[in-house]
């Protein structure tokens, strides 16, 4: 029989999976599931970064076998190993749905849950973290005042039993970060 | 053209199956099915060399860090034998039995979408169709997983072969006994004099007859195929107590057949070659497959590799049978097919490979002096002046361990 314990993925879908548009990535190392990957203009697989404009969310952990495998030579065990891609990752495009992250730091770069109220903006972190911005800084805009930028993936529904909820978009929009 | 699905009448069984329901179109899919393993059974090279095994669920085994499948192979145990007098005993042993593990991972083509309007316009039959959709996509992956697996296994074994002359003191160790300390560490172990300090930093170009002996990675001394150049590969699975069955070769290398003179084929199938090609399924009794695909992850000219039978290099194992499933939706009808396999090298020492002069191949590198996990372009410069080795690559061609 099994032993009964917490089966939820990393990564929380408040939808159906039939109606998600999941998406093939080749695998980068470091892209556990739950983190924001883009692309390289080579198109190779990279974490997101602060100034990413494009971010998939990756659903699927690096160390399953169906992902990425170890290969050794077995009458050699000493030697080398090589990891050989089997399956790659799976990202979730973001189209406006609902998903939900642990308020952990693995995957957030500012404290949580306490700074994340529904409302607030989910930004593109470095090393495809994610973090928590304030609502939109409309001060300062006129007058030729410089404003630097980041890139916002999402909004916060909710927080609830350690998960961060938020209204998910791939194509992130530039908006005014924080001083 | 397949015996198990005669177009015509596939044309009238999708036809009727449009309006059949989903009974209809589950029952078209699982014939499909069956003929995409037919087409792929005829075009994919990799099932040539190693001939797929059906497994059933029940015979692999669950991953326990994963929710994946795999299967675990047993490798023979070695022994050896001695002479004893009568009055003596044999030495006692505990033998092993070395296990290695084939992970099951799905390989699927894209789902494509057509119109029932459209797909009515069409004269060539649906199994063309679904031919050149599914069974080209699939088969495309299944040979580029195969390479990759391939070529990986030509660095393992090399490195596994210096390994076992370090232990027999044949070679001295260098600065690790079981991986090359550098990228230029192992360019001067694959040519050039092979003697103390074959460790060193080098960029030597000699050709070297006795390279069978220490890699699984050897530079030709010549610029096209002919039979020396297939002599010295298979000497490479002989010098490892393995006989070698096939050859893998790119078409435009197996071309250079059409120029053999008179002293690579003798006069008679000189003048056979001449006038109808080469029509013979084996070279020097080892049959041949060749691969027309322009995809350097598959395999480029001028590289060569060799494999022994499959009972002594590992297995190819798909679950079940390969799948295809029809689903309709309105005027939309949406086709995918998919297999669920793997495929494991138990026997690494048998993979090998011979580069022309001007070729090159990416293999993964785990030197013992670099923090990471590389890729090395080994480019065959015998001869040119040129070192025998790129650095390694900006873009990893395999994945960082």
């Amino acid at each position: 029989m099994a032993i009964r314990a917490s089966s939820s993925t990393t990564v929380r879908l408040n939808f159906k999976l039939s109606t998600t548009n999941l998406k093939r990535m080749p695998y980068v190392s470091g892209a556990i599931e739950g983190c924001m990957l883009t692309y390289t203009t080579q198109g190779v697989t990279d974490l997101a970064g602060i100034a990413s404009k494009v971010a998939f969310l990756c659903f699927t952990p690096e160390d399953r076998s169906d992902v990425l495998d170890v290969y050794t030579d077995p009458m050699h065990p000493a030697g080398s190993s090589f990891n050989q891609e089997t399956g790659g990752l799976t990202v979730i495009v973001g189209t406006g749905f609902e998903v939900g992250l642990p308020a952990s730091t693995t995957y957030w770069l500012t404290t949580v849950p306490t700074a994340a109220d529904a409302g607030k903006y989910v930004h593109l972190a470095a090393g495809g973290q994610v973090k928590i911005g304030a609502a939109l800084d409309t001060s300062g805009s006129d007058g030729g005042t410089t404003i630097s930028y980041e890139f916002m993936v999402g909004v916060i529904t909710r927080v609830e039993n350690g998960v961060v909820y938020f209204l998910f978009n791939s194509n992130a929009v530039p908006i005014a970060s924080l001083t | 053209m397949s015996d198990i699905l005669n177009p015509n009448e596939f044309n009238a069984m999708f036809a009727s199956a449009l309006s059949g329901g989903d009974n209809a179109l589950e029952k078209l899919g699982e014939a499909t099915g069956l003929y995409i393993q037919d087409k792929l059974r005829e075009s994919s090279f990799a099932r040539k060399i190693l001939p797929p095994q059906t497994v059933t669920a029940s015979e692999l085994t669950r991953n326990d860090t994963d929710e994946g499948l795999c299967y675990v192979d047993d490798i023979e145990p070695d022994s050896i034998a001695m002479a004893v007098n009568m009055r003596g005993e044999p030495n006692n042993t505990y033998i092993k039995a070395p296990r290695y593990k084939i992970t099951m991972s799905v390989i699927a083509s894209e789902r494509f979408q057509k119109s029932e309007s459209e797909l009515r316009s069409y004269r060539m039959p649906l199994t063309k169709v679904i031919e050149q959709n599914t069974v080209k996509d699939i088969q495309e992956r299944v040979d580029v997983k195969f390479m990759r697996a391939v070529k990986t296994g030509i660095m393992l074994a090399t490195e596994s072969r210096m390994a076992s002359l370090v232990a027999a003191g044949t070679i001295a160790a260098g600065a690790h006994p079981d991986k090359f300390a550098t990228d230029a560490a192992f360019s001067s172990y694959l040519a050039g004099d092979l003697g103390p300090g074959i460790f060193t930093a080098t960029t030597t170009t000699t050709y070297s007859a006795r390279q069978h002996l220490y890699s699984n990675l050897i530079l030709s001394d010549s610029d096209t195929f002919d039979r020396e150049v297939l002599r010295d590969i298979v000497k490479v699975l002989s010098s490892r107590q393995l006989k070698a069955r096939c050859f893998l070769v790119h078409e435009t290398t197996w071309n250079d057949v059409i120029a053999w003179g008179n002293t690579e084929a003798g006069l008679e199938l000189t003048s056979e070659i001449t006038k109808d090609g080469y029509k013979y399924s084996t070279v020097a009794g080892y049959t041949f497959v060749t691969s027309i695909r322009d995809n350097a992850e598959i395999i480029a000219p001028g590289q060569i590799f060799v494999f022994p039978e499959p009972s002594f290099l590992g297995r190819y194992l798909i679950l079940e049978t390969t799948k295809f499933s029809i689903k309709r939706e309105g005027r939309f009808i949406s086709m995918e097919a998919w297999e669920e396999m793997g495929i494991g090298f138990g026997n690494l020492k048998g993979l090998a490979c011979i580069l022309l002069k001007g070729a090159s191949i990416t293999l993964p590198a785990n030197f013992s002096s670099e923090a990471s996990t590389k890729s090395v372009t080994i480019t065959n410069n015998v001869g040119s002046g040129l070192a025998n080795l790129v650095a390694p690559s900006t873009g990893p061609a395999f994945t960082s361990a």
